[in-house]
């Protein structure tokens, strides 16, 4: 049994950043990169899936980025995954969730696994489009946002829940192989032991361009394009001024209004 | 003493170290090393070497302040942002930034900045924007000069600034008195520099705010003191039952049919008896909750209160300094685990009461047992490999757990753990030297920084340096 | 003449009120002889249609299929109105299940595709959506070059409800016959607050290191009860042993998943604090120092001393 995990490399900004020269996208001495945090969720929901199912079970990291990326493949082969796959192209450097999608369609087909996870969205942009249009792409069945997930080894479905707004759930079945799209709270990661983390240098990561997918350019088009980058004129937090009284006096008001 | 392996002797010597660090070519480890070793090039430039570190340790807390001095040379301004909003940034810096006539928002950041210093306030008091003469008014570094002119432009935001900053006199207090508004006025009624004449206008105001405020002055006169304490607002009670010079023979016989007045009263640290007596048996639970933890509580009223039917009630007994041990053996056998875990953070922990925890399987317990200097070694190594992070953690937090207890979380996979296990003082260098390679900046920081420390210590003439934050 | 189409939810047979905030995003880009159309799929959609009849609404597509929500029939019905209609946009509010099936649509379609989008406005002929990103801080506007139809979802809360009435026609449409692969099982509501239960609480207090000691901790207890409020803290609280491991939010304790306000004094708002309470829409952050990251997460800031704010707090409840 296979299951592939897509993760991300998300970068983080502190406050004070500067754009790049074209405006299209922050300059990257502001980044502070690390693995996705719904991705400790679904490598986690993968790896305990695997050891229930004992050693005959592979579990594979993928990841779309420049060799910085590599990084948070090692996290994942750090905690447990076996192998990791990084696809990276020049070409892709404009990429968007479509893309990127259209690019893990490629390596599903040649790995034919039995399951697919994605986290339910990235930590920077939170477009919540991979892991759902890679399962378009695929046209296998789908189900994002699940908090909770009984699925046995080579078992035809699964038995899942989705988190809806309000935390209200509503239980489904899915026909497998499925992609889903995981959500934080749904185990609790396990975090790579030192010794873990010496072991994943040596484990194996393929390396792949376009062309080993047969993909081009034109193949991984985005649906969309930045045009403009910006901060936001009102970022920063409202700040209530005056006296202490008078500040107690306006949080007063805004606890009476938002408590419901 | 175990002989040394070969490997491990760059370990107490500079030289050593500082090539060990080099070849590894880490920032953080340099950084960390940098805090106690101040005049290695090599090291400065390893740790600012990319502009991406050198904009990461601009706005950190733990760059030393020689370091942030070189960055504040750097003709780049978002490291000179990121330098005005680092609140340890020594007044020579801002200084620099302010010299480099730095736009707008960062003369703002300069202007609130605890430690810039009075000339570059009494520069920045006299800038053409207002939000920077404003943060001017509120800082606790203003010179005085700098504060009356400011005082003068009747601006509503610069007084209520002012009258809050603990610098500004009397006559500044006068003149806003007549200028400002009610929250400027209950301001400078609140403030100890605030003239007599003023305070008892306060004092016996229409403006409940502004009596109140007037209450909780702590240069109050005895008399309107007294006063404000039979005020017929609860407000306006409540703020004098907690101003400090409120002395323990005014409250013997007080009585108060205010809840909210009741409580502030169980608070106070200092309590007459007969009141104690009074709160201790009064119906509101918050009054008993409050009595529970104070250390003049009669020992019969302790043991009343350990047994009351409020689990919260029973915590403060538990935590109550005076709490006697046969009622703290009593309390760790309590069925609600935040009493227990009550009694296990105590460091006067009697054994009998030590016994039975150590049974216990909470984890608030487990965690306030591996905090406890009074836990067994054995005890806590133990607890070192308990399957819950966190109390693995209370160990690395323990001021008296061994070293060997210690070096069994050096390897420990919650990145967190190793690194409170890095900010230890009594690391010792072998552990750090494990710890210098560990996948988590912050531990090899630390690691760096206490292998530093213990050559500095050696040095001649440099013992006497102060420890670093 | 540009079509425009809104999809409106229902769960478990009622009306979600987040489509009238699609119809208003739309009914901003809507020029001249536009024709908006709004898609409604419940069991028994007439029910729906007055509820949807605002002014800007000139067609109501009605699918008569099962409350359940299925995905792939959502997605079909979207292909199927995009193949016929060659829209200029479909949108549907950004919430969970949108996202199970815009995406994966978007990608079969090879139409334009954007999520979570707050603005939307043309420049010249070009369509352009924005949205936020890395975290809110900074905001991205996005065009769609060479794509005839855009599928759009819509951030909640930020439109304005479509209001008016308007008398728009009602088209029947057939449920396309998809192969379903999901199949709705039943329903697990949220979960009852019992104890301390940081993860449902809908408002938090919490508290951070400038609590300063034990002793101060007690009168946070007690403003947090007089507020209605579920007491928090930060981890270094938990650690010391001042509240219990259930009330510390963040990466090694709870997450804050159902707050929909959190106050935090003297929290500073480190990352393993943030984790658990970042998503939040509404923080308030207290702390005396301005430079606290927690005010880089907070919609409204006070720069002041947690104890005085406290104190002067409990005054008015």
């Amino acid at each position: 049994m296979k299951i592939l995990v897509m993760v991300k490399q998300v970068a983080f900004l502190d406050d004070e950043f500067e754009m790049r020269d074209n405006d299209r996208d922050v300059e990257e001495d502001f980044f502070e990169k690390d693995l996705n945090e719904f991705d400790h969720f679904s490598v986690e929901e993968a790896l305990l899936i695997k050891e229930a199912a004992g050693d005959d079970a592979e579990v594979v990291a993928v990841t779309v980025g420049d060799d910085d990326a590599d990084d948070v493949l090692r996290t994942a082969l750090a905690k447990g995954a076996d192998r990791g796959i990084r696809v990276w192209d020049d070409a892709l450097e404009d990429a968007d969730g479509i893309s990127i999608a259209k690019v893990l369609a490629k390596v599903v087909e040649r790995e034919q696994p039995d399951m697919v996870f994605t986290g339910a969205q990235s930590a920077d942009f939170g477009s919540a489009v991979t892991g759902m249009a890679l399962a378009g792409i695929l046209g296998w069945p789908h189900a994002a946002v699940i908090c909770h997930l009984e699925y046995g080894r080579g078992a035809k479905t699964a038995t899942l829940r989705r988190e809806l707004e309000g935390g209200l759930e509503e239980i489904m079945t899915i026909r497998c192989p499925a992609v889903l799209s995981i959500q934080l709270g749904i185990n609790e990661p396990r975090y790579a032991s030192l010794r873990g983390i010496k072991q994943a240098k040596q484990k194996h990561v393929d390396e792949l361009s376009l062309d080993d997918l047969d993909l081009d350019a034109g193949a991984v088009a985005p649906a969309s394009r930045v045009r403009r980058m910006y901060t936001p004129e009102k970022g920063q937090a409202e700040l209530i001024t005056g006296s202490p009284a008078e500040q107690a006096a306006r949080l007063a008001e805004i606890i009476k209004e938002l408590r419901g | 003493m175990a002989a040394r392996d070969r490997s491990t002797l760059w370990l107490d010597d500079r030289g050593g170290l500082i090539t060990r660090l080099t070849g590894m070519g880490d920032p953080y480890a340099a950084l960390g090393a940098c805090v106690w070793i101040s005049d290695s090039s090599e090291l400065d430039d390893l740790a600012l070497g990319a502009r991406r570190q050198r904009l990461t340790f601009a706005a950190a807390r733990y760059t030393p302040a020689r370091l942030l001095d070189r960055l504040s040379q750097d003709a780049d301004a978002a490291i000179a942002m990121r330098l005005a909003r680092n609140p340890v940034s020594p007044a020579p810096v801002l200084a620099r930034i302010l010299r480099g006539d730095p736009p707008l928002r960062l003369r703002r950041h300069i202007a609130a900045h605890k430690r810039a210093d009075r000339a570059v306030l009494t520069a920045l008091a006299a800038d053409e924007d207002i939000a920077v003469r404003r943060g001017v008014a509120g800082n606790a570094m203003t010179p005085l000069p700098a504060m009356v002119v400011l005082a003068a432009e009747g601006d509503p935001q610069i007084m209520r600034n002012m009258a809050a900053a603990p610098q500004t006199t009397g006559d500044i207090l006068t003149r806003l008195w007549t200028l400002g508004d009610e929250w400027v006025r209950a301001d400078i009624a609140a403030h100890p520099n605030c003239p007599a004449y003023i305070l008892a206008k306060a004092g016996q105001g229409a403006d409940p705010l502004i009596r109140r405020k007037c209450a909780a002055n702590p240069a109050l006169p005895e008399a309107m003191l007294l006063d404000l304490l039979a005020d017929p607002d609860e407000l306006v009670r409540g703020a004098a039952v907690r101003n400090p010079l409120v002395s323990d023979a005014w409250l013997d016989d007080a009585e108060d049919g205010s809840v909210r007045v009741r409580r502030l009263f169980a608070r106070r640290t200092r309590l007459p008896g007969p009141l104690i007596e009074r709160l201790a048996g009064d119906a509101d639970t918050w009054v008993r909750r409050w009595i529970a933890r104070n250390p003049d509580l009669p020992f019969a009223r302790i043991a009343q209160l350990g047994h009351d039917e409020e689990p919260a009630i029973r915590r403060g007994v538990a935590r109550n300094p005076c709490c006697p041990p046969d009622l703290l053996i009593a309390l760790a056998g309590d069925a609600d685990p935040w009493v227990r875990a009550g009694v296990a953070l105590r460091d006067d922990l009697p054994d009998a009461a030590l016994t039975v925890l150590l049974d216990d399987t909470d984890r608030d317990v487990l965690g306030a047992l591996g905090r406890n200097p009074r836990s067994p070694a054995a005890w806590l190594a133990e607890l070192a490999r308990h399957p819950d992070k966190d109390v693995r953690r209370a160990v690395a937090l323990n001021p008296v757990a061994p070293a060997h207890v210690l070096a069994l979380l050096a390897d420990d996979p919650y990145p967190l753990n190793r690194a409170m296990l890095g900010r230890r003082h009594d690391l010792t260098p072998d552990l750090a030297g494990r710890m210098l390679t560990d996948p988590e900046p912050q531990v090899r920081f630390a690691a760096a920084a206490r292998l530093a420390r213990a050559i500095a210590e050696t040095e001649p003439g440099t013992n006497q340096r102060r420890t670093p934050p | 003449m540009a079509n425009l189409i809104a999809i409106a939810e229902q769960r478990q047979g009622e009306l979600r009120p987040t489509g009238l905030e699609v119809i208003a995003a739309l009914r901003g880009v809507k020029q001249g002889d536009d024709r908006l159309a709004v898609v409604i799929i419940a069991a028994d959609p007439s029910t729906h249609v007055p509820a949807l009849s605002v002014e800007g609404v000139d067609e109501v597509i009605a699918v008569q299929a099962s409350d359940d929500f299925q995905p792939d029939l959502t997605g079909a019905v979207i292909t199927e109105l995009v193949q016929e209609r060659q829209p200029r946009i479909v949108a549907v509010a950004h919430g969970v299940d949108a996202w199970s099936y815009m995406p994966a649509t978007a990608a079969r379609l090879d139409s334009g595709l954007a999520t979570d989008v707050q603005k939307l406005t043309l420049d010249g002929d070009d369509l352009v959506a924005t949205r936020s990103g890395y975290a809110e801080k900074v905001l991205a506007d996005i065009d769609f070059p060479g794509k005839d139809t855009v599928l759009l979802t819509i951030r909640t809360n930020v439109f304005e409800p479509a209001s008016g009435s308007a008398s728009p026609g009602v088209t029947q449409m057939t449920a396309p016959a998809v192969d379903v692969a999901t199949t709705h099982e039943g329903w697990k509501p949220p979960a009852d607050a019992g104890g301390i239960d940081i993860g449902g609480a809908e408002f938090i207090l919490s508290i951070g290191r400038g609590v300063g000691e034990e002793s101060n901790v007690e009168q946070f207890l007690e403003l947090s009860e007089k507020l209605g409020a579920t007491l928090g803290c930060s981890r270094p609280i938990a650690d010391s042993g001042w509240l219990p491991k259930a009330r510390q939010v963040g990466q090694s304790g709870q997450l804050a998943a159902n707050c929909k306000l959190y106050i935090a004094m003297g929290v500073s708002g480190s990352v393993q604090h943030q984790w658990g309470m970042k998503h939040i829409e509404n923080i308030v952050a207290v702390n005396t120092d301005p430079e606290a990251s927690i005010f880089t997460i907070a919609r409204y800031g006070i720069v002041g001393d947690m104890f005085e704010i406290a104190e002067e707090l409990e005054n008015h409840f």
